[in-house]
């Protein structure tokens, strides 16, 4: 049994991890009604929500955290939080409790998500590398970018790296295209490149892993489509809309009609939808905005709701069964 | 797909030069690199075992050659770095200007080609129009 500093600690992190926990399930109910509105604001305004949904397990869990800490012991605020909610022993902490095996499996599942996409990036890495090996790519500058080119009939372009994206575009690709329609494509990588997309990508699918598997891959696929929509929209700056949309579908017919994408290649990510999504938004953007207070203010009562929850929760548990 | 250095280069050499044994395959990669015969033979055993060789018995030894055409594999390795995992649950770490899929067909994709040539004859409608 703990006492004193270290069990304070210990009780402030197993009052985030509930906090966290409560505020991933209201969100995840919240998803199930408020989800499928989402694709009706402006693509920037999407980008603020789904950072929100995925940060707010997070944010809710250290706020709960912070407002059940001894931080207030002494302010007035503290009689009206101890009326809302209350930890009833902050200063005695039991590792084989519940709130400690919480913890351990909290620190044990983050570690083994750190390994597995650590895995990932060094398998990625090491395919880019041997790729690089055998594909003599040349490289391309156009203004201060550059552009990798692979020597090879697939028709494909991408760019990846986390803190140095570069971007690649295949001979099988550029050869295709007229010089017009390979100017929007690589247009399209460079602001993947310049918004960091890869990484941004990682982190949002870090996060993401906390909630449940359906919700993680909704959002994940989400928050792609997000980052291509950004990029498809830079390069209607300099492009007609319509010519974007007609280089996406082209290339998508090329990709499908590529003799190398019989021997059970996929050289795919998500869904049909996605190509049409994009698509229909070039054609007719939608710019509606989303006030910031919105998201605040629901922030904000869902913050209460925790509270509340985690409170209670807390009390139910320990009333039910004592602490061991 | 994940391959070792000494590996790239016995696949690149056996490009060059099928039904090889291990021997023949040190002898050239000797001059490029400082490996013994045995750790030759053991990228060739890993090799074959990823299906990337294929061998043929010859006397006491393996002959071996490149099972997989060189552009085959380029292929492979883009789909591995640019593929999305996101279909199967993993995460993305790749931004690709556009993917396939399967469920995509041809006519959805004519659909949307018809869509935007509408949209672009609407507009010189307008424009001449307002000329």
């Amino acid at each position: 049994m703990l006492i004193s500093d270290l069990a304070v600690a210990m009780n402030l992190i197993a009052i985030a991890l509930l906090g966290f926990f409560v505020a991933a399930v209201l969100l995840s109910l919240a998803w199930l009604f408020l989800g499928r509105y989402v694709g009706l604001y402006s693509i920037q305004s999407q980008k603020i929500l789904i950072w929100t949904w995925v940060l707010g397990p997070w944010i809710l869990g250290l706020a709960t955290m912070l407002i059940l800490s001894p931080m207030f012991e002494q302010t007035a605020l503290y009689g009206w939080i101890e009326n809302l909610a209350h930890w009833h022993h902050l200063y005695v902490f039991q590792l084989g409790s519940w709130h400690g095996i919480s913890v351990l499996l909290f620190v044990v599942f983050s570690f083994g998500l750190l390994a597995i996409k650590g895995s990932q990036l060094y398998r990625q890495g090491n395919a880019l590398h041997t790729l690089k090996h055998f594909s003599t790519s040349e490289q391309h500058t156009q203004g201060k970018q550059k552009v990798m080119i692979i020597d090879s009939d697939v028709p494909t372009a991408f760019t990846t790296g986390l803190f140095r994206p570069v971007c690649y575009v295949s001979k099988g690709l550029a050869d295709k295209l007229s010089s017009k329609e390979l100017d929007i494509v690589i247009e399209h990588e460079f602001e993947h490149a310049r918004n960091k997309d890869p990484l941004s990508k990682l982190f949002i699918a870090f996060l993401c892993a906390y909630y449940p598997k359906k919700l993680a891959l909704l959002l994940n696929a989400k928050y792609a489509l997000i980052t291509e929509q950004i990029a498809d929209q830079y390069t209607v700056l300099r492009h007609s809309p319509e010519d974007v949309a007609g280089t996406l579908v082209k290339v998508v017919k090329l990709q499908k009609s590529a003799p190398i994408n019989e021997s059970s290649l996929s050289l795919s990510f998500f869904g049909a939808n996605d190509i049409a999504q994009r698509v229909h938004h070039l054609l007719n953007p939608t710019n509606k905005t989303i006030p910031v207070i919105i998201p605040i203010f629901s922030m904000l009562v869902i913050l209460c709701f925790t509270l509340v929850a985690v409170d209670v929760t807390h009390h139910l548990i320990e009333s039910v069964f004592t602490h061991s | 797909m994940f391959l070792g250095e000494l590996e790239k280069q016995v696949m690149q050499h056996l490009w060059s030069s099928p039904n090889v044994d291990a021997k023949q395959v040190h002898a050239v990669l000797a001059r490029q690199r400082d490996s013994s015969l045995n750790t030759v033979q053991s990228a060739l055993e890993r090799l074959f075992k990823k299906g990337l060789l294929s061998r043929e018995k010859h006397g006491h030894a393996y002959l071996y050659s490149a099972k997989i055409k060189r552009e085959h594999l380029i292929a492979k390795l883009i789909d591995s770095v640019a593929s999305d995992f996101i279909s199967q649950g993993e995460s993305s770490l790749v931004a690709a200007f556009s993917s396939v899929s399967s469920e995509m067909d041809e006519a959805q994709l004519d659909q949307l080609e018809q869509l935007i040539e509408i949209q672009r004859n609407q507009l010189k409608k307008s424009n001449n129009n307002a000329d």
